[in-house]
């Protein structure tokens, strides 16, 4: 329960640091939000500064918005006129949202089945050429990946499309792309903790008492081996969000990820505010509700705050 | 029984030659740089990288192009014995560009990997060797900052900064030296109750000749391994920004520019992505061998098979 409190209280606080930091640095930039544009009159300029408080004192701006934040009131974008950061993200994050679990799935299905393999068949030719895929899906970055997909599969072959969402021949390639090194890393992960599990007492008490391999494998050896795959889930989560900036682009996926790479390229302050106290808060809640989980799956950890030592 | 003179001879010189060691006594870094050489991997990563770094130095000047002439009459050309990696949309020649890409991105991961092992060195290691209050407040402020997703943060530095150089190793620096602070802290925690720090403080040692003459040296095997492991992070982070179009600015290229421009010609001249890709991803390769071997060698009870 201290745990509990005391992590909530990191998380507020972590929380508040984003917004105030994501703050300071939007209004540091060189160049207000509408100077890309062609010059416009000085008495519209006046006149759009009016209309979204640009000319309020920052404290009054940084105020006005932590309130409306506490509502729920992200603001609206300056580049898309009646488009607030609610309704993009509304509209564009249940896309990603999509994306992203089947990847996590796919990247957890597909990494835990051949860490298993692998540590089964440890050295041997099914250990070695997971291992080597693994290594690869490791080194590869995904937008390496991605292209790679797009030119093998759209291009040359032509038998999945190369850009859009909608139908499900649109999301294999971004699925694949995505899910790629999460798998390889849940692989290795998996192998690992398989191997040293398979070493423990209690299996050799398992198959002393003739119980079946796969039985072994599935019911005594596979819920223990399973525990750093799920510590894990944090960092999988955030990798996946971040991976679809660049793979929801490549795939021109309407996406929230997308929305942000747009966003940064059209200055445009409050969508990139906003999506970035959304992730953070999302990632955190996410990672927070792991823990928690974590903890009550393995009754050996008590508190994660004896990990840091 | 019997007490003769002849019990007190000593023993013939044969006997005493058994019981010297048959080989040499190794220093510890001795032995790891022999265990390192045996693990293969790590040896043809290290390879790899000697070899990257020469073609960085020497790679831009053998072509006879610059990486920034533009010749409008030689676009998208393919590889041919005029431009060996072939040229891009600018007619700018992709062998050159590759190799000065290197020069850059190499020059972002060993000075990311710097900046954070100085400033995460001394963190960590104050923190873990005062104890107490400070290490309390030190750590929190890094569970704080680390529970913010450090992508968005980085993206966000690189809004703000003038893309450049500069804006890349400032951003990766400031996000990227909390695991390192972590990893100190812990090891100068656990070493700090040995005997030898304790001999140190009775001679009246200050606690700063302490930190910097007995525990840090001593932490040196893990920080050496992250450190390691860092630069290919940073070159793969480097290469994500600037394929959103925030890392280097143009003309200058590193390797994700010239992935994210080889990306918008795919269709038509794959090379312009081959080249770029395959290198990015051999040095990925070749760092995270290192690492592993690195961290087998120095420390063979630790050996991880992940």
């Amino acid at each position: 329960m201290r745990y509990f409190f005391r992590r909530s209280l990191t998380i507020a606080l972590a929380l508040w640091l984003v917004v105030t930091m994501t703050f300071t640095i939007m209004h540091l930039i060189p160049g207000g939000p509408f100077a890309s544009e062609k010059k416009l009159p000085d008495v519209i300029l006046r006149n759009l500064e009016q209309r979204y408080h640009l000319n309020d004192p920052l404290y009054r701006q940084y105020g006005d918005y932590l309130i409306n934040l506490m509502r729920g009131d992200l603001g609206p974008s300056f580049k898309y006129e009646n488009r607030t950061v609610n309704s993009i993200i509304a509209e564009s994050f249940p896309v990603s949202a999509a994306l992203g679990s089947l990847a996590i799935v796919l990247s957890l299905s597909a990494g835990i089945f051949a860490g298993t393999i692998a540590a089964l068949r440890q050295n041997r030719w099914q250990d070695y050429s997971i291992m080597a895929l693994a290594t690869l899906g490791f080194s590869v970055p995904s937008f390496v990946l991605a292209g790679l997909l797009m030119y093998i599969f759209a291009y040359k072959l032509q038998v999945l499309p190369s850009a859009l969402w909608g139908t499900w021949q649109q999301a294999v390639l971004p699925t694949l792309a995505l899910a790629a090194l999460p798998t390889a890393y849940i692989a290795r992960l998996m192998r690992s903790s398989m191997l040293e599990v398979l070493q423990q007492d209690y299996i050799r008490t398992a198959r002393a008492k003739g119980l079946s391999e796969m039985y072994i494998v599935l019911r005594h050896a596979l819920p223990n081996a399973i525990l750093p795959v799920v510590t894990y889930t944090g960092p999988l989560i955030a990798a996946i969000l971040t991976g679809s900036f660049v793979v929801e682009f490549i795939f021109a996926v309407p996406g929230l990820g997308r929305w942000f790479v747009l966003s940064i390229t059209n200055r445009d302050y409050t969508v990139i505010l906003g999506v970035t106290v959304f992730y953070s808060a999302f990632l955190m809640l996410l990672n927070f509700i792991v823990d928690l989980l974590y903890m009550a799956l393995d009754p050996r950890i008590k508190s994660l705050d004896l990990k840091e030592v | 029984m019997e007490i003769r003179p002849q019990m007190f001879q000593p023993l013939p010189a044969k006997r005493q030659a058994e019981e010297y060691a048959d080989h040499p006594s190794y220093s510890y870094w001795q032995d790891v740089q022999k265990r390192f050489m045996k693990h293969k991997p790590a040896m043809t990563g290290l390879i790899f990288i000697a070899f990257l770094v020469i073609m960085a130095a020497i790679g831009p000047c053998v072509s006879g192009h610059t990486y920034y002439d533009q010749d409008l009459s030689m676009v998208n050309k393919a590889p041919n014995s005029a431009y060996w990696f072939g040229t891009d949309a600018l007619g700018r020649d992709i062998f050159t560009r590759v190799w000065y890409g290197a020069r850059i991105s190499l020059l972002i991961g060993l000075a990311t990997s710097v900046i954070c092992l100085v400033i995460g060195v001394f963190y960590g290691g104050i923190s873990g060797y005062l104890g107490g209050l400070a290490d309390e407040i030190l750590m929190r402020a890094v569970e704080v900052l680390s529970s913010i997703p450090f992508l968005l943060y980085v993206i966000l530095l690189m809004v703000l900064f003038e893309p450049g150089l500069k804006a890349v190793f400032l951003a990766l620096g400031l996000v990227y030296w909390l695991n390192m602070a972590r990893i100190v802290r812990g090891q100068v925690l656990s070493l700090k109750e040995r005997e030898y720090i304790l001999a140190a403080r009775l001679l009246g040692l200050s606690k700063w000749r302490i930190l910097c003459r007995h525990l840090l040296p001593n932490t040196l095997g893990p920080i050496i391994v992250t450190a390691t492991l860092l630069v290919p992070e940073a070159i793969f982070t480097e290469a994500f920004l600037s394929f959103l179009g925030l890392g280097v600015a143009s003309p200058q290229a590193s390797w994700g520019v010239l992935v994210s421009e080889g990306m918008s010609g795919l269709r038509n001249h794959p090379w312009q992505l081959f080249f770029p890709a395959v290198l990015i991803s051999l040095t990925m390769f070749a760092f995270n061998f290192v690492g592993d071997g690195l961290r087998d060698a120095m420390d063979p009870h630790l050996r991880q098979e992940v």
